[in-house]
Parts: structure tokens; sequence; C-alpha cells
């Protein structure tokens, strides 16, 4: 008992001792996703460069969670707070408080909202028309399609979005089955989903259109192991190593969008060094580029 | 031969040994008598090392014995037998037996052949007939009994300490048991037997010592006192069985059979007619009148209590036609039963009586809460009420208890026994229906039962009794009944009963089978 | 029992509360942040009081985290369809009801293990939740009168503190002071012994899990008004901490019986933990343990006061 209450307080001890540096609170709801994580580890090291102290906090997914933690962080005066793709609006009181404080928000891969000072990310509508307009025209322009997506991601919703606006533009391709993507675990939620479309459409489906990388990785590890001949083609977006490996050897996964998420987290740690120097930002949403990693790209030839 | 001499041990403030003194030698059986609350159990928590002496010594053939916990004990040959099972319920016997104790091993795993063999050499050495591979939860109450003795007996025991071990056993299958006792000690173990019937200790104990107020005041052999005797050492020299049995003031000093018999002028206030606990037994017939006590008698798995719980409304299986008061009532459904006056008390108090960790005056309220609302017509209780009602009804009761926000496990079990009764009575209460009234109580608790339950007939009060202790049933009964294998073999009035016609009646169906 | 069984884990919270004191004078023992700390224990609490209901029976609600969201999403639906305040508020609760009403219906009639049963019933709610809602988070059209409810200070207390404190009332209330809630503790205490007392099992029961669903239905619509928006799976972090909570809550005040005070007493130790450790800057997976580590040690306590008795 005592050895317990002594571990527990040489442990606050340790990081009390660390909490009054320059603080900036970095906060998610999805620190697993591989993205966000991204994200998160280049912004922590970019910011170590600058001598501020980051903190990460990870709700996984409990918007309530994250709500209170934005009021935490702000109740203890942090330089500035960081909200990891997470749409402001969901915690819209929240955000506006910590502004009306005077602490600068900065959201990476998310959306404007009351408050925030800048949102820098990649415009989540053009990523989806580069998959889907990449994947059609890989296809033939013709062909049935699986659709995996997340709505409740608001980035992730964009993507979809753009997906209908290019099926309306290309009669030649349907969407023959489509899934839902549970958060967490999209890998084997995907893979599970997958492994019934193959049984139940064997080779009419010619292409798999991933709102990201993970259920993109799930579907293939359900053609491989179901159905290793399928001439299925498949696609995500998000540039995830594992992803970017799996197209080097020659699998059904064939193309990911990569959006420059180091980038995005580069950008963050320039824009708010600068208004922390009591700067006005130019502009109050920045886009960082997006291109398409496929075999050509990666100078892979199969066959 | 056990030793114990001028043992004390305090709680606090209070006394719970003040120097008590016990020899029992190898090879006799050893009655350890008292009411409850004499010490009877310190004692044997001093002995198997859950509790240390304050004061005092004792010794195991002449060396000294001062258990610092329970493995000690154990280690020193002391083996302990309680009043409740222990048992594991989809294990076997043999399975049970190893419970707490090493599993013989081949090659790392369990050796079964090894187990089974070493529990079935113990079992025909004291010659006992028991299934050893079946699931205990099938064997008998009895069956489980020897169960336990023999998981005490799987090493060598030099103490064999049984605590009320017949408590919940019929005449028949407490013989049994008394004659496995009696061989136990002939193996030469000292055999030390709690128990609160009397006639068991006169049948088979060798020696007595009687305890009072932690004090040791009275030992001998058996042979050489009677039942008064032990009776007056437990209770004190002032105590009077008949006086406590029927105060003054409750009218009328009736002590052995009560010779009235009520008038049967009027219809009957409960009568069955072809009502069955299940609907694969036959249906039976029987009527209670207002003001009569009427005792219902049989072995186990004669279907006595599960009668008993049939009439109180309790089992959803009970088929049949039940009028009380010319009232005809369904053959399920316990609030409609309240609602009629009728009370119920079942057995095991533990199990199914009270709730055990919740405090005595959650315990004396449940099913009474509608009596202490605060406004009539809202289901909300006002505690001020109740507080005032439920003292009232303990000190009439004359239960003994420190707060009433105490835990009711608290309490000694003659006071539990007299709360679930208690609780129930009240001016609209019309039939009691009790299940073993007494198991398991002290002396005095159990006289004020009896008188309680006299008292309500004389109010006019309709009494249905179920009990195993045939000393009970002709102590207490107007009229008795008498079941067998779900049938009712004998209904006549106590005087012109005599034992062996109780028992005959018990035991006919029970022949006829086997 | 003894004054440190009674009132160790209160005792707990007061350690608690000083240690961070002292670390964090300026973060965390300021005055705006203790009373934010009660706004963000506030729903959890509502949700373990409701669990103190089925915990009081002896049973498990393992739907309550899927309450949550449904009530959520369900106002927000409602309120896209036109329905007003006050309308979309009793639809929802008596929603959130139905669903422990059936639940508990199964455990009593059937006698279907309570942790089976709202297992089941809790996934049948997120399925439903997620079809209303096609998986998308809503946040159009919730009323500005609506969100009042769940933000916004009451003479300088926090709207949401004023709800967790009635929700208190209301379980005490319950659970001590009416027939329901001694019965229903009975029933949690020796079931068996309950209904041979003549306590109506399967009414008792049904209100119990109704109950506590109710009160996740309320803590989902308060969430909704506190955030302006409502997740298909925005409350599903409920449930382990509910039940946390509760059992936190059971070791306080009464010797091992789930009641309303200790509940929020445990709610309040789980919400303090989490907003001391945010503001000392400590990574977030030390939060998890510590938190782990401070149930178990709450409950070490107790077992001492107890052997103390």
């Amino acid at each position: 008992m005592r050895t317990l209450t002594t571990l527990l307080a040489a442990g606050i001890f340790q990081f009390a001792a660390s909490a009054h540096a320059e603080d900036i609170a970095v906060l998610t709801p999805y620190l697993s996703s591989v993205a966000t994580n991204e994200m998160i580890e280049t912004f922590k090291t970019e910011s170590a460069a600058k001598g501020w102290t980051v903190n990460v906090v990870d709700t996984r997914g409990d918007f309530q969670q994250l709500a209170s933690r934005v009021e935490d962080v702000a109740n203890a005066g942090v330089k500035a707070i960081v909200l990891v793709s997470v749409d402001p609006n969901q915690i819209g009181d929240q955000v506006a408080a910590a502004a009306d404080k005077g602490i600068p928000v900065i959201v990476l891969d998310g959306a404007l909202a009351k408050g925030v000072a800048i949102n820098i990310t990649t415009d989540n509508f053009a990523l989806g028309s580069l998959l889907s307009d990449y994947l059609f025209k890989a296809m033939g322009d013709k062909g049935n399609i699986v659709k995996f997506f997340h709505s409740a991601h608001p980035g992730v919703r964009q993507r979809e979005l753009a997906l209908d606006k290019a099926l309306g533009e290309h009669p030649g391709i349907k969407v023959i089955a489509e899934h839902y993507v549970q958060v967490p675990g999209p890998i084997d939620n995907a893979r599970q989903a997958m492994e019934t479309f193959v049984r139940q459409y064997g080779d009419e489906i010619n292409g798999v259109w991933a709102a990201w990388d993970e259920p993109a990785i799930g579907a293939l590890l359900a053609i491989q192991s179901d159905k290793p001949d399928s001439k299925a083609l498949i696609a995500g977006i998000d540039g995830n190593p594992q992803a970017i490996d799996l197209i080097k050897q020659c699998s059904n996964l064939v193309a990911t969008v990569r959006q420059d998420f180091p980038g995005i987290a580069r950008t963050a740690v320039k824009e708010i060094a600068a208004v922390i120097e009591g700067k006005k930002p130019e502009k109050s949403e920045i886009f960082v580029s997006a291109n398409v990693i496929d075999r050509a790209s990666l100078g892979v030839s199969c066959n | 031969m056990l030793e114990v001499e001028g043992v004390t041990k305090r709680f606090g403030g209070v006394v719970a040994l003040d120097g008590v003194s016990l020899r029992a030698a190898a090879g006799r059986v050893h009655a350890l008598l008292g009411e409850n609350g004499a010490g009877k159990s310190t004692l044997l928590k001093c002995l198997s090392g859950v509790h240390r002496p304050d004061g005092g010594g004792m010794a195991l053939s002449g060396q000294g014995f001062a258990p610092a916990n329970p493995t000690e004990s154990e280690q020193a040959g002391l083996r302990f037998v309680h009043q409740e099972l222990n048992l594991v319920p989809g294990f076997t016997a043999y399975e049970n037996a190893f419970v707490g104790r090493p599993y013989p091993r081949r090659g790392g795993v369990i050796d079964w052949a090894t187990m089974r063999s070493r529990f079935k050499a113990v079992r025909d050495r004291h010659g006992l007939d028991l299934d050893i591979d079946v699931p205990v939860a099938r064997l008998s109450v009895a069956k489980c009994q020897i169960v336990e003795i023999l998981r005490a007996l799987m090493d060598e025991a030099r103490v064999l300490v049984l605590d009320e071990p017949t408590a919940s056993l019929s005449e028949r299958e407490a013989a049994t048991l008394h004659g496995i006792i009696r061989q136990l000690a002939s193996h030469g173990c000292v055999v030390i037997l709690v128990s609160h019937r009397l006639d068991e200790v006169f049948a088979i104990a060798d020696d007595y010592t009687v305890l009072r107020n932690g004090c040791t005041v009275g030992s001998g052999q058996v042979c050489d006192i009677d039942r008064s005797g032990v009776v007056a050492l437990m209770a004190g020299g002032a105590f009077d069985l008949e006086r406590v049995a029927a105060p003054a003031a409750a009218g009328a000093p009736l002590l052995h059979p009560p010779l009235l018999h009520p008038p049967l002028l009027h219809p009957p206030l409960l009568q069955l007619s072809g009502f069955s606990p299940s609907p694969v037994r036959d249906g039976l017939d029987l009527s209670v009148h207002a003001g009569e006590i009427v005792g219902l008698y049989g072995v186990v798995g004669s279907g006595r209590s599960s009668l008993l719980k049939s009439i109180w409304g309790a089992n959803p299986l009970a088929r049949g036609g039940l009028t009380l008061d010319r009232k005809q009532l369904p053959p399920a459904g316990i609030s409609r039963r309240i609602r009629e006056g009728v009370a119920y008390v079942p057995e095991d108090r533990r199990g199914r009586g009270l709730v055990m960790q919740h405090s005595i005056l959650d315990n004396v309220l449940l099913p009474r809460l509608p009596l202490y609302r605060a406004m009539r017509r809202l289901p909300v209780v006002s505690w001020q009420l109740a507080r005032r009602g439920v003292r009232k009804l303990l000190g009439d009761r004359s239960v003994k208890y420190g707060r009433l926000g105490d835990r009711i496990s608290t309490l000694s079990g003659g006071n539990q026994q007299k709360i679930m009764i208690g609780r129930w009575v009240g001016p609209s209460c019309r039939l009691f229906l009790l299940d073993e009234p007494t198991r398991g109580v002290d002396v005095r608790s159990k006289a004020e039962i009896h008188a309680l339950c006299r008292r309500l007939a004389g109010e006019g009060t309709a009494v249905l009794f179920v009990t195993s202790d045939i000393e009970e049933l002709v102590m207490l009964a107007q009229r008795i009944l008498v079941m067998a294998h779900g049938r009712i073999t004998l209904d006549a009035a106590n005087r012109d009963l005599s034992r062996q016609d109780i028992v005959h009646a018990a035991f006919e169906t029970t022949k006829e089978l086997t | 029992m003894t004054l440190v069984s009674r009132f160790g884990t209160l005792l707990g919270l007061g350690v608690i509360v000083a240690v961070f004191s002292v670390l964090s004078p300026h973060g965390f023992a300021q005055g705006s942040n203790l009373i934010n700390i009660t706004q963000q224990m506030s729903l959890l609490a509502i949700v373990a009081l409701g669990a103190a209901f089925v915990m009081s029976l002896s049973e498990f609600d393992l739907s309550i985290g899927a309450v949550v969201s449904m009530a959520g999403i369900v106002s927000v639906t409602l309120f896209g369809s036109g329905w007003g305040i006050l309308a979309t508020v009793i639809i929802t609760l008596g929603a959130g009801f139905a669903v422990g009403c059936i639940s508990g219906f199964f455990v009593a009639i059937w006698r279907v293990p309570s942790f089976i049963m709202t297992l089941a019933m809790g996934t049948i709610v997120g399925g439903m939740t997620f079809w209303v809602s096609g998986g998308a988070t809503l946040f159009s059209n919730i009323p500005v009168g609506f969100r009042d409810i769940g933000r916004g200070y009451v003479g300088g207390i926090p709207v949401l503190t004023l709800w967790a404190v009635a929700g208190t009332l209301f379980v005490a209330f319950i659970l001590d002071w009416t027939e329901l809630g001694r019965r229903i503790l009975a029933i949690g205490g020796n079931r068996e012994a309950a209904r041979l007392a003549g306590v109506g099992v399967v009414p008792a029961t049904v209100w119990a899990f109704g109950l506590c669903t109710l009160m996740a239905a309320l803590a989902g619509l308060l969430l909704t008004a506190r955030l302006g928006s409502a997740h298909p799976t925005g409350g599903n972090g409920f449930l382990l901490q509910a039940y946390a909570a509760a059992y936190l809550g059971m070791t306080a005040f009464r010797d091992g019986q789930p009641n309303a005070a200790g509940t929020l007493l445990g709610a309040a130790i789980i919400a303090v933990v989490a907003n001391g450790l945010t503001i000392l800057g400590v990574p977030n997976y030390l939060q998890d343990i510590f938190t782990g580590l401070i149930i178990i040690a709450s409950v070490m306590v107790r077992n001492f006061g107890r052997a103390a008795d």
C-alpha cells in the first residue's frame, strides 16, 4: 500500500516538475490512427527543436472527455491548443471558451469553427476526387466497386461526398456493396466485411474504394486469403507506410493518395511560433498539397 | 486426550470466555452444551486457531497446544465439521474431499485415479455407504454431511469436532449419523459434539461439559445426569422451562400436550382440496381452523416444506384448490396471501429468510413497508415511524440487539428467528406458516417462540408449523399431521397419539417402498 | 462500521485534491478549475447513479453507454424533424426508460443473466443508433434553448453540476426513502428471501433497469446539449467509467452497498484524477494507469477498514 502511494506520488511529481515550461497541449480522439500519430510525432519533434514542452492527450473516440480535457488545458493556461483529426464544431463551446481566454486553437486535419485561429489541412474533398478519378481510370471507367467509409469523421465524410460526385460523372461505375468501417480496429473490421463481399460477389468486384488506407489494407487481406486470383484494384488515402509497402509488393492494392502529414505538422509549428510572437496569421485555412503514390511513382514494375 | 484449562478470551470489553475447562478423552463422545452465546463458538474458534486465548492453557495428549492459525490446528490433528455444508455442488464427494488439500499428481497433472482410491479407502475404513461418483448436489443432506465428515478424516485425525451435525437431518438420517459418530469414537478419536438436541446427546454422548456465560458450569458422565439436570445447568438455577414457555400473563399455563382441541363448529380457515405442490404429485386435502396449532411432521423428502411453501403461494407449479375463510385463492401468488393476512417464515434463515448483509431495521421492515408510509397513498418510507415501530416490535419479542442499523448477521440465531417471526405479527394476521421455527435456536429462544405461537393461537390466529424435531411437535401442536412421500399419512389430535404412532406414520410409506 | 471504512473513500478524495493542489497551486487549485471539475464529473455521475440502481439489484447493465449515445442521436434527429424541446426530451427519456424495462423484463421473468441480456441490448441499441444517424455526427438543428440545459451557470454554479446534484438527490430518494428502493436493495441482498417475504421481484427488477437507462438517457441529452453535437458512439466511453465510479461509491458511507452519495464521490475521484493529471501534463497512458491504481487502492483501503472492524 505504502509502496503504491509512493509510486503514485513519485510519478506525479516527476511530471509536475516539467509541467511549467512553454506548454502546448495536443488533443485528439484518434491517436491510434496512423495518420494522426504521424502528424503528432512530427509535431513533437519540431516542437522540441523550438524548446516547447508538448503534452499529448488522447480520448479514444470519447468527445465528452475531449471537451473536458480542452477545458482543463485552457484552465491550466497553456500557450496554444492543437486539435488533431477532429472537427472543432463537435466541441464548439470549449474551443470558443479557450479562444476567449486568449489561447490560440490550431486545428490539424480538421475544419474551421468559431474560435479556431488556423486550420491546417489537406482539402479532403480534393483527396476524395483524386482517389476516385485515379481508381476509375485504372478500372477503365466501368465496373463495380466496394466502398469503405466512416461518416463520423468530418474529413473522411468529405472524401465520401467527393466519391458521390465522381460517381455522378462516371455512369459506368457502380457501388455494388458498401461498409461503414468501425473504429477502432478498422483493418480487421474491413477485412471481415470484405470476406463476406468476396464470397457474395466474387469476380463482380472490380475495385475497392477505401476512404483511408486501413480499410484498404483490410480489404486486401481478405482478397489475399479468400480469392488470391481476384483482379480487383484497391486504392486508399493517407500514404500509410504499410500501404506503400503493399503497393511495392505488386498486390491488389495499387494506389494511395498521400497527404503530406509531416508537412501539415511542420506548417503548424511554424504558424504557432508566429502566433506566440504575437503575429496575426495571414490566412485562417492553409491547405497542404497531396499526391498519388502508385507502382509507377514508386518505380516498381510488376508482371 | 484434549484438555482445556481455565481459558479466557475477551473482545474489547466483552468477556466471551471466563475460565472454561474441558477434558475430553480419546475413544469417547464428548457433548459440549450451552445456550447460544454461552461461549461454545468462541471455544471452538480457540481450538481451531481462529482466536488466541487471553489466558489459560490447552493441551493435546499432554503436550501444550496453542495454535496461532487454522493451519497449525489442523497440523496438530484437529478437524472441524460445521453445521453449514461447505461443498462445491458440482463436484463429486472425492473432488470435494481434495478441495484445499494438495492434489495427488502424476507427471505434473492431477492423478484422478489416486484421488478417488484414497477417498474410497477412507470411506471403506469407516464402513460408510456413499456413492462417491455423483456430484454432491444429487446427494441428500445427510450424505453431504457424511462427505463433510469424511473430508475431515482424510488425514489422521486426533480430535473431531462436530458442530450441530444433525441440525438439518430427519430422525432416521440423524440416527444413521449417530451410529457413524459412535464408530468414529471407537476408532480412538476424541469426538466433541455440539448439539441443541438433548435426545441426541443422551443417545450417543459419553461425557458432557455445559457452558454458561463463558464459564464451565458442569461436566461429567452423561449416565449420571438427566435432561432436566442438563437444562438446569444450561439455563442457570433460576431458569424454569415451564415458566418461560407460558408466562402467566399469556393465560393458560399449558406445557405438555395442549389438550384443548378447538371446536370444529366453524368452517376451517384454511382448506386445501386436491392441492399439490407439483402437477406430477397427487393432490392432498388438509384443513386448519382459526386458533388452532397444527404441527406437520415428516422425514426429509416427505414434501412437508414444499407443501408449506406452496400454501404460501411461492411455488408457481402448485395446482389445486386452496380456500382461505371460504375465499378461493389462486394456487400461486404471494402478495395476495399477504393481503389476506397469511404470514410465512421459511427454514434456512441465511439462505431464504433474511438478507444477512442488511441491517436489522431493513430486515424487519421488508415485508411490512407499506405500514410505515409517510403519507398513506405515497410509497415513501417514514423512517421515524419505521424506527419507532420496529423498536416496539423487537421489544415485544425480547430481541437483544445493539442498534437498529447493525447488520442482522451480528445477532444470534435465536434473535434472528424471533425477528423472522415477529416481523409478521400484527392485528391483520390470520394464518401463520412456520417452517422449522426453532432450528439452531437456543433453549430460551425456543421456549419464547413456542409461547408466542400459543399466544397467537389464543388470539384466534391459525398456526401451521413444520418440524423435524419430534420433541417440538408433541410439545407445541394441538393437532398433528404426518407426511410421507407427498401424502398425509396421519391426521389426529395430539392427545390421542403416542410417539410410536407418529414415527410409524412418518416411515410407513418409506417401508413399503424400500 | 468504523470511521475508516465509512469515510475512507472521502478521505482518499481529500488526499488526492491536496496532492494536486500542492503540485499545481495556480492551475488545479484555482476556484474556477474546481468548479469546472464539478461540471466535468456531472455526466459520468449521472450515468453511474443510474448504474447504482442495477448494482443495488446485484445485476449489471452493459447497455448504458449505448443508451447515452442513442439519446443524443434520437434527440437531434427529433429536432431535425421539427419536434419541440419538451416533446423531444420526453420521447428521448421514454426511449431510454424502455430499453432498460425490456432488459429488466427478460432478466426478471426468464432469468436471462443480466450481463448477457444487457450486452445484447446495448449492441441492438448501438446498431439502431448507427442506423438512425447514418454513422455521422449530427450537429445541425439543435435549438439554443436545448443547449442551455447543458451549459452556462446558475448563480455561479454550472448547470451540469446542478443536474448531477439533482440526480444524486433523486437516486438517494428512490433507494432510501421509497418502498421500491428498499425492495430493490433487498432483492440484491437475497433474492429468494425477498421473494418469500412477498416482494414483487419482477416489477422491482423492471423498474431498476428502467431507471438505470433513464439516467443514461438523461446524461445523453445533457451531453448533446453540452457539446452541441451528437456522436453515434459518443457515450460508449461512459460504460466502464460509470461502473468504476459506482464501485468506488460502494466503498463509501455504506458498508459495501451501492448508494447515491458514494457514487457521486466515486465520479468526483475519477474526474479529479483526470483533470489534475491533465493540468500537470502527465501523458495520457499514465492517467489510465493512475486511475486503475486509485480504484485498486480505494478498495484496499476499504478492506483494511473492514478487517479493523
